[in-house]
């Protein structure tokens, strides 16, 4: 079992009751696959145990686990070893090495911190309990010196492992959605203050069926063939119609 | 009704089977997957949802048909395979009313039975085996919203952010799905609602404008969203997330608390294929000697162990099913209710299940279904069934926030397809998905017969990435058919990748494999290219 001790303790995401249930739900979606006890039955020819090429790659199990799978060749170990100190190369031990690279662009020097799992020959995979969710992790294997000097095989791409916590944070933005004719979606910005944000004669809070409402009236307000006549006022307001640019849900916005 | 209710209950099945098609040999016993699909779901929810729609019950359900599901449905060999099939259970069933004479109780049984597969052939006939056919015709007339999920059921967090091979699972569903529905989804089934950020960027560029996620994939949303799961939120591509309500699929799938298991619904395990000797099972036999489900159980669930089991009582069930229907139909009114009161808008209970919940595990599930609908429209105004497109025609602004990566599996996250049972399998499908984009990449002028070995190249590589096989691997069931099935797939692809680079493609084998794995037709393997 190649499995490290988680290093924290995971906030409950699931309550028991519906972890039970998601339980339950996996033994019956399992059931349309069950036809009854297994008999021997040939699993197919043997995969390549390799494919000949150095290479690890990262996958995330959970917000605190990592899948971490790797091959490195004879060549590729001995092209790491001619770049280490010459007189601790022949010493130096196969590893992984497994980075913090959370908010930043990695160029394998800015990491946070990383850890180091030292590994054989002929393991080819670990399932690793880093115990930080919400991180970004990247993965290399390479030849590690006694003296601590590091030499990459190869290196996996980030992964961003999912949190266990709500954001904490509320900024809120907004969309309004609407299939385009040419297939596309139609995306129209907005921002929490320019929704929501009270205005002299509006309600202090628009709920979006309030700002779909407006738009309704205002399309329909609009004379035959289009014209200068923009987006209605809310309602209550006592603002007069403003033109398009100006109206005053349509903020710069963000996403 | 709109005018008057609090909320709405979206109510979205979702049908999904591996692509399993045996040309070579009828007696593959996971062949019979999709036989007992067609017999105890697709067909008796069909006869359900074309009832309430005769009836002129406005139910708005959605069905997601999966890609492959849809390849064998149309599949002219299965169709007729499944047929014989039907027609060996109504033999059987007739067997059994002979057999049973003696036994007022299961003769009675007997003739449900036969009664329920005549039933479910007239069906069959009524629309010649063309079942999708059938689903479509509601779709035109209002009845349903039908979406596809992605090729071959992939699960996008094991696909090592491979963006080109994603796309291309993005792509070819909703181009199976335009060419057989003759218009654009307006949603897609993620493969186990495996979402990472991004994969909407991929809906987008076709034109989806939603997919579902578990509940925790909107509750950790960036930022966190005002509605919990009872508004979908917009990714930042526009595309909608509408989360699965948690509370609302407890009452379906928990073994404690949920209905299914209710002590006097027909119990799945007890079946006559296991219980009578080989001789009277007839054309249900398998040559092989092994035993398989017929769909023939004469026991109610009564209590966890397989012995002394009461007999099943339909009528009891039947009364059931009218006061289940009615509890959830209650639960959903008083849950909307509060809802609406908390947030101060209508919101949307999002209820999605696996469509072979209904029918093949819970035998009484569709006639629940049916019940559902029909109080919902008759008995109360406070819950209006709505489908996800419907809601954002009428609700487009909604807030804008990045789900969370997740799936809809266990725990949350990637664990039933990630563990030590299938880990083994992942480098040979990255490894596999990244020569494809090669492959795409270098032949930009291909021969035709190039061409035929490229395509079927990303057939292997798209029937590879099936979720089922490590959720199989995991959940112990047919585990040596779904290690052959990815092994074949590997070495097909090995081996066409090997020709292709060589140019030496050995046509009668490629026309072997093409024949065999002949799910989309149309499929372009340039979809592939970066």
């Amino acid at each position: 079992m190649t499995t490290r001790k988680p290093t924290s303790k995971p906030a409950a995401e699931h309550t028991s009751a519906a972890e039970a249930t998601a339980t339950d739900e996996q033994r019956i979606l399992a059931a349309k696959f069950d036809l009854g006890p297994e008999v021997d039955r040939e699993a197919g020819e043997p995969l390549p145990w390799g494919y000949g090429e150095c290479v690890i790659r990262a996958l995330s199990v959970d917000p605190g686990q990592l899948l971490l799978y790797w091959e490195v060749t004879d060549e590729g170990i001995d092209a790491a070893r001619r770049r280490l100190p010459a007189s601790e190369a022949e010493r130096a031990e196969l590893c992984l090495r497994i980075y913090d690279t959370t908010g930043r662009i990695f160029d394998g020097t800015n990491a946070h911190s990383f850890l180091d799992v030292p590994i054989g020959r002929r393991e080819r995979q670990w399932f690793l309990e880093l115990g930080k969710p919400g991180s970004e992790q990247c993965a290399e294997v390479g030849l590690r010196a006694p003296g601590g000097a590091f030499a990459r095989i190869a290196r996996s791409l980030e992964v961003a492992q999912p949190r266990r916590e709500p954001w904490p944070v509320t900024t809120e933005s907004w969309m309004t959605v609407r299939p385009g004719a040419d297939g596309r979606l139609e995306i129209e910005r907005l921002s929490t203050a320019d929704v929501l944000a009270p205005v002299a004669g509006r309600p202090a809070a628009l709920t979006p069926e309030e700002i779909d409402a407006a738009r309704i009236a205002a399309l329909e307000a609009q004379p035959p063939g289009g014209g200068t006549a923009a987006e209605a006022s809310h309602p209550g307001s006592s603002e007069q119609s403003q033109p398009r640019s100006e109206a005053p849900w349509r903020g710069s916005g963000q996403a | 009704m709109a005018s008057v209710s609090s909320g709405y209950l979206s109510v979205l099945l979702h049908a999904h089977l591996p692509f399993v098609r045996h040309p070579e040999d009828p007696t593959v016993m996971e062949q019979a997957w999709l036989y007992e699909a067609i017999t105890d779901t697709y067909l008796p929810l069909l006869q359900v949802f074309e009832g309430l729609h005769a009836d002129g019950v406005p139910f708005r359900c959605t069905v997601s048909l999966s890609a492959p599901l849809v390849s064998m449905l149309d599949d002219a060999l299965l169709r007729r395979r499944y047929e014989s099939h039907l027609d060996a259970l109504c033999e059987l069933a007739s067997a059994e009313i002979e057999r049973n004479r003696d036994d007022p109780r299961r003769e009675g049984l007997a003739r449900m039975y036969r009664d329920r597969f005549a039933s479910l052939r007239t069906t069959w006939d009524c629309h010649r085996g063309d079942l999708v056919g059938a689903f479509a015709r509601l779709q035109d007339s209002g009845a349903l919203e039908i979406i596809i999920s992605t090729a071959t059921h992939g699960f996008f967090p094991s696909m090592n952010r491979n963006w080109p091979a994603m796309r291309a699972q993005v792509r070819v569903a909703a181009d199976l799905y335009e060419r057989r529905f003759g218009h654009r989804t307006p949603g897609m089934w993620l493969g186990e609602c495996g979402y990472v950020p991004g994969v909407d960027e991929l809906l987008a560029e076709v034109g989806i404008r939603y997919f579902v996620v578990d509940g925790h994939a909107v509750r950790l949303a960036t930022p966190a969203p005002r509605f919990d799961v009872h508004a979908p939120i917009y990714c930042p591509s526009g595309v909608a997330a509408f989360g699965r309500d948690r509370e609302s699929s407890e009452q379906v799938w928990s073994a404690l608390s949920g209905y299914p298991g209710d002590p006097v619904y027909r119990d799945f395990y007890r079946d006559i294929g296991f219980d009578l000797p080989r001789e009277q099972l007839g054309a249900l036999a398998h040559p092989s000697g092994a035993r398989l489900y017929t769909g023939i159980k004469y026991h109610a669930i009564t209590h966890k162990e397989l012995h002394d089991k009461e007999l099943y009582d339909p009528q009891a069930a039947r009364g059931r099913v009218g006061l289940h229907a009615s509890h959830f139909r209650g639960e959903r009114g008083r849950q909307i209710g509060e809802l609406r009161a908390r947030y101060g808008r209508p919101p949307i209970v999002l209820a999605p299940y696996d469509a072979e919940l209904f029918g093949h595990w819970w035998y009484e599930g569709p006639v629940f279904l049916s019940d559902v609908f029909r109080q919902l429209h008759f008995d109360q105004d406070v819950v209006e069934p709505l489908t996800p497109a419907e809601y954002l025609d009428r609700h487009p602004t909604q807030a804008a926030a990045t789900p969370s990566a997740s799936s809809w599996g266990r725990g949350g996250y990637n664990e039933y397809w990630l563990n030590e049972s299938n880990a083994w399998i992942y480098p040979h499908l990255h490894r596999a998905a990244e020569r494809m984009v090669e492959l795409a990449r270098s032949f930009r002028e291909p021969t035709s017969l190039e061409r035929r070995a490229l395509d079927q190249a990303a057939r292997e590589l798209l029937l590879m990435q099936s979720s089922d096989w490590p959720f199989i691997m995991t959940t112990g069931t047919t585990v040596a058919y779904a290690e052959r099935r990815l092994r074949e797939h590997v070495h097909r692809f090995r081996r066409l990748d090997e020709q292709l680079t060589s140019r030496t493609i050995d046509p009668e084998w490629l026309a072997g494999i093409e024949e065999r794995d002949n799910l989309f037709p149309d499929l372009d393997y340039r979809v592939y290219t970066p």
